[in-house]
C-alpha cells in the first residue's frame, strides 16, 4: 500500500474518522466511568488511528476501525492500569459463564409500563452495572448498530459468542431494570404476561440446545 | 418457529436474531411470515423493540467539549 501525504491523511481523517468521535467517547465513557480517561482512550484512539492511516482503506468501515483501537487500547493500558481489587476477572468470569451451559438462560421479561416511566439514570445506571465485557456487546450492538460480525471483529471473539453474550446481557439488563421497576412499586407479572405474549404452543422452559 | 418444541427462550431468541439483522434471508422471510399471523408474537417483536429503543436513546451520552476536536489535533501535528 502506498504511503499517504499528510494532507491525504488529513482529509481522510476529517472525512471519515473524526465523524466518529461522539460514539467513540460514549463507549469510551461507558467503558471507563471516568470523564478524563474517556477522553484519553477517545485522543489515543485517534492518535493511533491517525498513525495507522497507511493501512486503513478510505471509504471502508471505519468506525469498526476505531472501535477496535479503543477497544485495544483499553485493554492494553486503562484496563490494566486502573484494575480495582475487587471488581471480578471478567475475562475469568466469561470463560466460566461462555462455557455454561445454555439451557440455564432464562428469558426476562419486563412490563410495558415500565418503558414509559424509567429515566435515563435508570438506564445508564442498568447498563453500567453490568460487567464488562456484557456492558461492551451491549454498547456496540443496542447503542451503536454494528453487526455481530463487525463486533467479533473488535473485541475478538467468536460470532456464537457475540450471540451468547448479547442474549445473556440483556436479559441481566431486564431483570436490573426490572428490579428497579419493583422497587418503585410495578407489581411483576412476568411470568404472566410472558406467557400471554408468546404464539400458541411456545411453552415456559429452557433454551434447547442448537 | 420449527416445530412444536418451542419455548419461550428460543422464541426470544428468534426474535433478537430478526431485530439484529442476524437471520438469513429465507429465515427473515419465515420469521416475517410468522410475525404477521401471530398477533402473540408481534406484540413480543414490538416490546423487544421498545426495549431496546429505551436503552439507546435514553442511555446518557457526555458531551465532548467544542475544543476537544483541535485538542486531538494539535496533538497530531
Amino acid at each position: 500500500m502506498s504511503e499517504l501525504t499528510n494532507p491525504e491523511k488529513d482529509e481522510i481523517f476529517e472525512r471519515e474518522l473524526l465523524p466518529n468521535i461522539d460514539s467513540l467517547h460514549t463507549f469510551a465513557y461507558h467503558l471507563t466511568f471516568h470523564e478524563d480517561d474517556a477522553k484519553d482512550l477517545v485522543q489515543e484512539t485517534f492518535l493511533k488511528a491517525y498513525r495507522a492511516l497507511d493501512s486503513y482503506k478510505p471509504g471502508t468501515n471505519a468506525k469498526a476501525w476505531l472501535f477496535k483501537i479503543l477497544k485495544n487500547a483499553y485493554i492494553n493500558q486503562y484496563r490494566k492500569k486502573v484494575r480495582r481489587p475487587t471488581q471480578v476477572d471478567y475475562e475469568d468470569y466469561i470463560g466460566y459463564q461462555d462455557k455454561e451451559d445454555q439451557a440455564s438462560i432464562d428469558f426476562v421479561d419486563l412490563r410495558e409500563e415500565l418503558f414509559d416511566n424509567l429515566i435515563g439514570d435508570e438506564v445508564t445506571s442498568a447498563v453500567n452495572s453490568l460487567p464488562v465485557d456484557f456492558r461492551a456487546v451491549i454498547l456496540l450492538c443496542d447503542v451503536e448498530d454494528f453487526t455481530y460480525e463487525e463486533i467479533a471483529k473488535i473485541i475478538d471473539i467468536p460470532i456464537g459468542t457475540v450471540r451468547s453474550r448479547l442474549y445473556r446481557a440483556r436479559n441481566m439488563l431486564k431483570e436490573k431494570l426490572a428490579n428497579y421497576a419493583r422497587k418503585m412499586g410495578y407489581e411483576d407479572k412476568r411470568g404472566k404476561k410472558l406467557e400471554a405474549d408468546l404464539p400458541p404452543g411456545a411453552s415456559q422452559g429452557h433454551r434447547e440446545e442448537e | 418457529m420449527d416445530n412444536g418444541k418451542l419455548n419461550k427462550s428460543s422464541v426470544h431468541e428468534k426474535i433478537s436474531l430478526y431485530l439484529d439483522n442476524a437471520l438469513d434471508p429465507i429465515q427473515r422471510e419465515e420469521f416475517l411470515h410468522q410475525i404477521q399471523v401471530n398477533p402473540h408474537l408481534n406484540h413480543a417483536v414490538e416490546k423487544e423493540k421498545q426495549f431496546r429503543s429505551v436503552i439507546k436513546n435514553k442511555l446518557d451520552r457526555p458531551k465532548l467539549e467544542p475544543d476537544f476536536i483541535q485538542y486531538i489535533k494539535d496533538q497530531i501535528h
